[in-house]
């Protein structure tokens, strides 16, 4: 089995003071290593955007970008570590990525958050992450053999989640909210197989493009849909607080609590992007409502890892 | 005002389109910092050295971390322009590789920071 090797990116006191130093600092090929490389990132505003190149990757040696329980936004900006940058945040070239639980965002939709090059053909994770102000939330162009996009929360931007490969793509309980289009499927995308997602307030459509027949259980607040028999339609939608931006669900929520199927990856993931575990028919959208508020449990997806932080965060307020 | 975190070392990859599209190399600059910046543990030595540079500003200092890119604005190289760090005066040099920083005016190291399209040195005042 590969060893991890993390090291931390910190405002000081850490491994590394950016991210893209540790990209600079830890190039290298993971399989010969028999090494994943970590990016543990703590709370802190990082400025320099990231490009993943120049590394060798595999299916069990990756690269993973992730945030600690308690360095992770709770939900709404500027609560966790987060690269606000005038450009593209993250671009991977590379094959085997996974990116959790980062705030990303730029201020003037100027380039696309998590930018996913054609050259990057291998599976692809982006989930946890809360993504606002930019042309795109995801934008991947890749053919690689699988992207999974999940739990993540897209505010603000021109379009959320974009398709432009021939990979198959899995798209999962995310929110995205006042964009032009929400689910944006181009060219010959095929296999695109989209579940539980909400769109908000598109200002075009809320999913655009070809999806797998197998989607179903999105819902929006448009008429438009991506033809499963439980897409739910011309949907209201009510959370915690549109207003500042906090996109959990509301305790009156009649639009997306408890309307998706359970399990849509198969295994993929049980809980909501604050940790909180799912349980019967799944909320639709990245927040699984639960009453008190969100419960952020350290690296629940990451159980092999041994984490020195608390284990449960109580956010109340909600 | 600046500091500069520029890497020491090469990274290289067997695949040469990759390797020079992607990795960094010795004289790379990776980041710039305001001055005072607190490094972290591997931002140094052997991995980097920090160039500390009082009459930099950190705005101008930009300039030395943007990528070489095509027409498409797809990287080329990871920098369009390198500290050639092997040509600096001796006393520099030896500082950077001793103690892995060092503090130079800008006017005593721009003619060693070159564009690596032109090969020119830099002149920026």
């Amino acid at each position: 089995m590969a060893a991890e090797v993390i090291k931390t990116v910190k405002s000081s006191g850490g491994d590394y003071t950016s991210l893209s130093a540790w990209e600079a600092g830890e190039q290298g090929d993971l399989p010969t290593l028999d090494e994943i490389h970590i990016a543990e990132c703590y709370n802190f505003e990082d400025t320099v955007t990231v490009l993943l190149s120049g590394w060798t990757t595999d299916a069990t040696r990756y690269i993973e970008i992730r945030t600690p329980a308690s360095e992770r936004h709770d939900g709404t900006p500027g609560t966790g570590y987060r690269l606000a940058v005038s450009s593209y945040a993250i671009r991977t070239y590379e094959d085997y990525v996974r990116i959790y639980g980062i705030e990303a965002s730029m201020p003037s939709q100027n380039n696309y958050l998590m930018y996913i090059h054609t050259a990057a053909a291998g599976e692809i994770r982006v989930a946890y992450c809360l993504l606002h102000g930019g042309a795109r939330g995801i934008d991947d162009r890749s053919g690689g053999s699988g992207h999974y996009f999940y739990n993540n929360i897209i505010f603000d931007c021109l379009q959320g989640i974009v398709s432009n490969g021939s990979n198959s793509t899995y798209i999962y309980n995310n929110t995205i909210v006042d964009a032009e289009r929400g689910l944006y499927m181009l060219g010959t995308a095929t296999n695109k197989i989209a579940k539980n997602n909400l769109v908000d307030n598109p200002s075009i459509e809320a999913y655009a493009g070809v999806f797998d027949p197998t989607s179903d259980y999105n819902a929006s607040s448009t008429s438009d849909t991506t033809g499963g028999a439980n897409d739910r339609a011309s949907q209201t939608f009510t959370f915690a607080n549109a207003a500042g931006n906090d996109y959990h669900l509301a305790s009156n929520d009649a639009g997306a609590k408890d309307y998706g199927v359970s399990d849509p990856g198969s295994g993929l993931f049980s809980d909501d992007i604050d940790g909180d575990t799912r349980s019967g028919s799944w909320d639709i959208g990245a927040d699984e409502y639960v009453s008190g508020g969100p419960t952020i449990f350290p690296d629940m997806w990451h159980p092999k890892t041994e984490s020195p932080y608390p284990e449960k965060i109580e956010v109340v307020g909600y | 005002m600046a500091e500069l975190l520029v890497k020491a070392i090469d990274a290289t990859h067997p695949d040469p389109v990759k390797d020079k599209q992607g990795c960094y190399k010795r004289g790379d600059v990776v980041v710039a910092m305001p001055d005072g910046h607190k490094w972290g543990k591997e931002e140094r030595l052997p991995k980097f050295v920090i160039v500390k540079i009082p009459d930099l500003s950190i705005a101008s200092a930009q300039k030395y971390i943007q990528e070489e890119v095509d027409g498409k604005g797809e990287p080329i190289t990871r920098r369009l322009f390198q500290v050639e760090i092997d040509k600096t005066p001796l006393e520099l040099r030896n500082e950077l590789e001793t103690k892995g920083e060092a503090m130079v005016l800008w006017n005593n190291i721009k003619g060693f920071v070159k564009d690596k399209v032109t090969g020119a040195p830099e002149t920026l005042s």
